[in-house]
């Protein structure tokens, strides 16, 4: 709660863009990172993305904050249906979000999160659900973009804040 | 009498395309000659489509001719152990089952999960009925497993490849192979076929999670996987304790471990 009154007086302080990220964020934020590269050094392992994984759906990835004419499906905070959740991604850019049931020419058949960045680095990723257009339900489910800290959590959730969304953290 | 020769896989299986005579079925028939108990499996997959209803009769002569047909294209001195087992795709539209299947109200599962509890083979039903084979004597007909043929995409590859899937307690849909693939990394899956003769089956999975060096963490009452140990998860959920994928395979099947790789996350 501090945490986010101090980033939002920063904020406003500095009198950013909205799509930019404040640098008190991004320093709390893990480096830009490779899908699965935090996952890979801590197994020592390789893990790679699979085929068409990195094909960039562009015409149906939208920023946020949303556009006037930007649709999107919304769901109640007690029914988050996955045909209803869409994926999100944090990058220098800001957030970039897609409807995860989004077709794709990949083994999974729909989006993930390597599908919005083209498979480049990003900070974050989860999932969320929008209530409406200012309010939205997410966590951090991504093997891909993953968290570490509660910290990191609270920063992510902040910029949510920030660029105008009522959040609702999902455990 | 075409033979599709990518499910020719060296001398495990026979394959062969059957007509049925008086109606439009086509059916494809694997058999699978398992030396080591002597057994004869036959895998039975009527081609989907449209064709016309049969009375109860004519249904009936149609399965034994079917047998018939096998028993001809069987080589003479084929170790016939006294019984066939007939592995048949089970879809429960009604129409696309021999009567001998339909009679006996078996409804193998095909979207529930499992009892993790109890094996496979233990949920379904044995003998279903007999089946005289001219010069060859009365068989039991067994329904004891399904093997599907399909083709899958290697998780990172182009390239597809023909399998015989065979649902079991840990991977019950063909269109979730490829995650095993993904788990177990593209060219591993690739040398595992090889050796199962692309039979994807129980025993595929369990050998391919033991030969993988991959683990989870969990918790105590093992409720929560996670990929790795992040601090928020130690946190949230306590201690984490390491496991290896084959002992996850106890707890969560083939989805459910994909599903901890992509989203950090499971929880039962």
């Amino acid at each position: 709660m501090i945490l986010n009154v101090l980033l939002k007086r920063l904020f406003l302080k500095n009198k950013l863009s909205v799509s930019k990220i404040p640098p008190t964020i991004i320093a709390i934020l893990k480096p830009l990172s490779e899908p699965f590269e935090e996952r890979n050094k801590q197994k020592n392992e390789s893990h790679k993305i699979s085929l068409n994984e990195d094909i960039l759906l562009s015409e149906n990835i939208f920023a946020l904050p949303l556009e006037e004419d930007q649709n999107v499906s919304v769901s109640h905070v007690d029914s988050l249906t996955p045909d209803k959740r869409y994926l999100w991604i944090l990058d220098d850019d800001g957030f970039k979000v897609i409807l995860e049931s989004t077709p794709c020419d990949s083994p999974r058949k729909c989006a993930c999160h390597t599908n919005i960045t083209q498979a480049k680095k990003a900070y974050h990723g989860g999932e969320l659900w929008f209530h409406d257009r200012h309010s939205i339900s997410l966590n951090f489910s991504s093997g891909r973009y993953n968290t570490r800290t509660e910290v990191q959590d609270n920063a992510v959730k902040s910029y949510f804040e920030i660029i105008g969304f009522s959040v609702i953290l999902l455990d | 009498m075409s033979v599709p020769k990518k499910y020719i896989v060296g001398k495990t299986f026979i394959e062969g395309s059957y007509d049925i005579p008086g109606n439009r079925i086509k059916s494809t028939v694997f058999v699978k000659i398992d030396n080591s108990d002597a057994d004869l499996q036959t895998i039975v997959k009527p081609r989907t489509g449209s064709f016309k209803k049969r009375s109860p009769k004519s249904r009936t002569n149609k399965t034994g001719f079917l047998m018939q047909q096998l028993a001809t294209r069987l080589p003479y001195n084929s170790p016939f152990p006294g019984e066939i087992i007939v592995i048949h795709q089970v879809k429960m539209k009604e129409l696309e089952l021999p009567p001998s299947f339909r009679s006996s109200k078996v409804a193998f599962p095909q979207t529930s999960r499992l009892n993790k509890t109890s094996k496979t083979k233990d949920r379904i039903p044995e003998t279903l009925s007999a089946v005289e084979i001219p010069n060859k004597g009365t068989f039991n007909v067994k329904l004891k497993d399904i093997y599907l043929p399909t083709e899958i995409n290697l998780s990172s590859m182009e390239v597809k490849v023909p399998v015989l899937f065979q649902q079991s307690q840990y991977l019950q849909q063909q269109d979730s192979i490829w995650k095993l693939s993904v788990i177990i990394g593209a060219e591993n899956f690739k040398k595992l076929l090889k050796k199962f003769d692309n039979v994807v089956d129980e025993n595929f999975v369990i050998e391919s999670f033991k030969e993988s060096k991959e683990f989870f963490y969990t918790n105590k009452d093992y409720t929560i996987f996670v990929d790795t140990p992040q601090p928020k998860f130690i946190k949230k959920y306590g201690e984490l304790i390491k496991i290896s994928i084959l002992d996850t395979l106890s707890y969560l099947t083939v989805d459910d471990i994909e599903c901890i790789i992509e989203k950090t996350i499971f929880k039962k």
